[in-house]
């Protein structure tokens, strides 16, 4: 990674993605998390190279979709992607799909190390020391642990910026160089699908409670659906729509269908 | 009514640093208590109850911006009653708990709200309109954070038996079904993300990640780690596989220039 190879220019508008990353959970919602947020940190990318309307419009779309992270290293991906949608802009050598892959690939495997980093250790020693002063009602207790947490948090904000970037203009532009950008997009893939497979039971927490007497004896549904399969609901709602989606039935038409079917299976006690 | 809209200003603050700001952990109790305690006079109260309500939501991560209700909320109404009131942290938490109750149905439904505002988002972009989708992601963030500023004015200023009434009157089942609509939500984001994804050969490795979270209810990282030997063997297979093909493809040509050379 040489950071000269960074021009002036890209570097301007790597420090746009730094400062806008700061409101990435700003519209974070059950159905998108912080899609919205990933699009708005790096549009000064897509904005800057994307000269063709059309393009940019893709280029916006598949920025856009279910993205969560940790907030403190979310530049990280947004500085490898930039790297990827500045060179697709020029060569149009990636296609949306490998994007896409490389982009949910690095999903869950950053949040679990940042989620670690950041939640488990960072906090815990800031929120220890903290504490042991606050305890004596001094000042410094909260100042200390504000402190202790957001430099590693911000320095790793900052950097990652550029450490994503400068990965992305030599790795991956090396890898098309070579033609195994195929081979990098495949991989990609399949960590991204088996990261979508473990988030399906781990962000859906979906679960029934209801109970009813046979012969005297009280059954428990989700008992009974757990020795089916483990996680059947939140597998079943991914599948239904997932299969209006290939039938390309509008995202809001489906959201409308959960929000009817959710409110009518909790109203007759099924959910 | 002072101490109500600053105390509802803590809230805004409170919710705007996870949403605005990039979750510096202003959100905290310990910092949260410090500042009601600032703006209601007591400042070391403050503090200390801060270090003991910090130790009780140390647990509570909240993380990746889900709506930080409960430990900020439970925070600052807990060490605003305690100070108002003088009484202490367990029974001033415990006169907390129907507005926590409530802010959790707010959350739910802000996030029903928002979610259904993601069509409207998606036609923005389709127009290439990125200043609205920059006016949508800051406008969200402060409606956010103002509904919070409004459940502390309420709060301090109705006191904690009237927001008690105001819990009581909204029906259990509204309250369930919405919590039960904002938990199948995720499954439209994920699908639409696993419709990018999607290549039949590769399909089956939704049921590997699927199984190892639910069946062994391994971390996220683990089953990165798994993925990882799969992908990386994948993909050396697929680059031997293209070294043997460029390879025959040599040889090809080779025949077929002797091939030529034959015709002649």
């Amino acid at each position: 990674m040489n950071n000269k190879q960074i021009s002036k220019e890209e570097k301007k508008l790597l420090n746009k993605v730094f400062w806008r990353s700061f409101l990435i959970y700003g519209s974070y919602n059950p159905m998108r998390a912080s899609g919205i947020g990933f699009l708005y940190a790096i549009m000064p990318f897509i904005n800057k190279y994307y000269i063709k309307e059309d393009e940019r419009i893709k280029a916006m779309q598949r920025n856009a979709e279910y993205y969560n992270i940790t907030s403190a290293i979310s530049t990280f991906p947004m500085g490898i992607i930039a790297s990827m949608e500045k060179e697709n802009s020029a060569t149009g050598k990636f296609d949306s799909y490998s994007i896409n892959a490389i982009k949910a690939s690095l999903m869950g495997p950053l949040s679990g190390i940042g989620d670690s980093f950041f939640w488990g250790t960072f906090r815990v020693i800031a929120a220890g020391i903290g504490i042991g002063l606050a305890e004596q009602g001094s000042i410094l207790g909260p100042l200390l642990f504000l402190l202790l947490y957001n430099i590693p948090a911000i320095a790793a904000r900052y950097y990652g910026t550029f450490l994503g970037y400068g990965l992305g203009e030599k790795y991956i532009k090396e890898a098309y160089e070579k033609g195994i950008i195929s081979t990098l997009t495949k991989a990609a893939g399949i960590l991204g699908i088996t990261m979508v497979g473990a988030m399906i039971y781990t962000t859906i927490g979906l679960q029934t409670g209801l109970k009813f007497n046979l012969s005297g004896m009280e059954y428990n549904l989700q008992d009974i659906l757990d020795q089916v399969l483990k996680g059947i609901l939140p597998l079943s709602a991914t599948m239904i729509c997932f299969f209006f989606v290939r039938k390309k039935v509008s995202a809001s038409k489906i959201m409308l269908g959960i929000i009817v079917v959710g409110a009518a299976l909790s109203l007759i006690g099924l959910l | 009514m002072k101490e109500a809209f600053l105390v509802g200003l803590i809230m805004f603050i409170g919710m705007f640093s996870d949403n605005g700001m990039g979750d510096p952990m202003i959100k905290r109790p310990l910092v949260m208590s410090m500042l009601v305690g600032l703006v209601l006079g007591d400042l070391e109260t403050g503090i200390k109850m801060g270090a003991s309500l910090e130790l009780v939501f140390l647990g509570v991560t909240g993380i990746g911006g889900t709506l930080p209700s409960d430990s900020m909320v439970g925070a600052i109404f807990g060490t605003a009653f305690a100070i108002l009131s003088n009484s202490g942290s367990e029974i001033a938490l415990a006169l907390a708990v129907p507005i926590g109750i409530l802010s959790v149905f707010i959350r739910n439904l802000l996030f029903v709200i928002s979610s259904s505002l993601m069509p409207m988002v998606d036609g923005f972009i389709e127009k290439g309109q990125d200043k609205k989708v920059s006016l949508f992601q800051i406008g969200v963030a402060l409606s956010y954070s103002l509904t919070y500023f409004v459940i502390g004015f309420l709060g301090i200023s109705l006191g904690s038996s009237a927001v008690q009434s105001i819990v009581d009157a909204i029906p259990q089942n509204v309250m369930d079904a919405l919590t039960v609509v904002s938990q199948i939500l995720p499954a439209l984001g994920l699908a639409i993300l696993l419709n990018m994804l999607w290549e039949k050969k590769i399909a089956v490795f939704l049921l590997l990640g699927f199984v190892l979270a639910a069946y062994l209810e391994m971390p996220v990282i683990a089953i990165a780690l798994i993925a990882a030997v799969f992908a990386i063997y994948t993909a050396f297979k697929d680059l031997d596989l293209k070294k043997d093909l460029e390879s025959r493809t040599a040889v090809n040509t080779d025949l077929s220039v002797e091939e030529e050379f034959f015709d002649e």
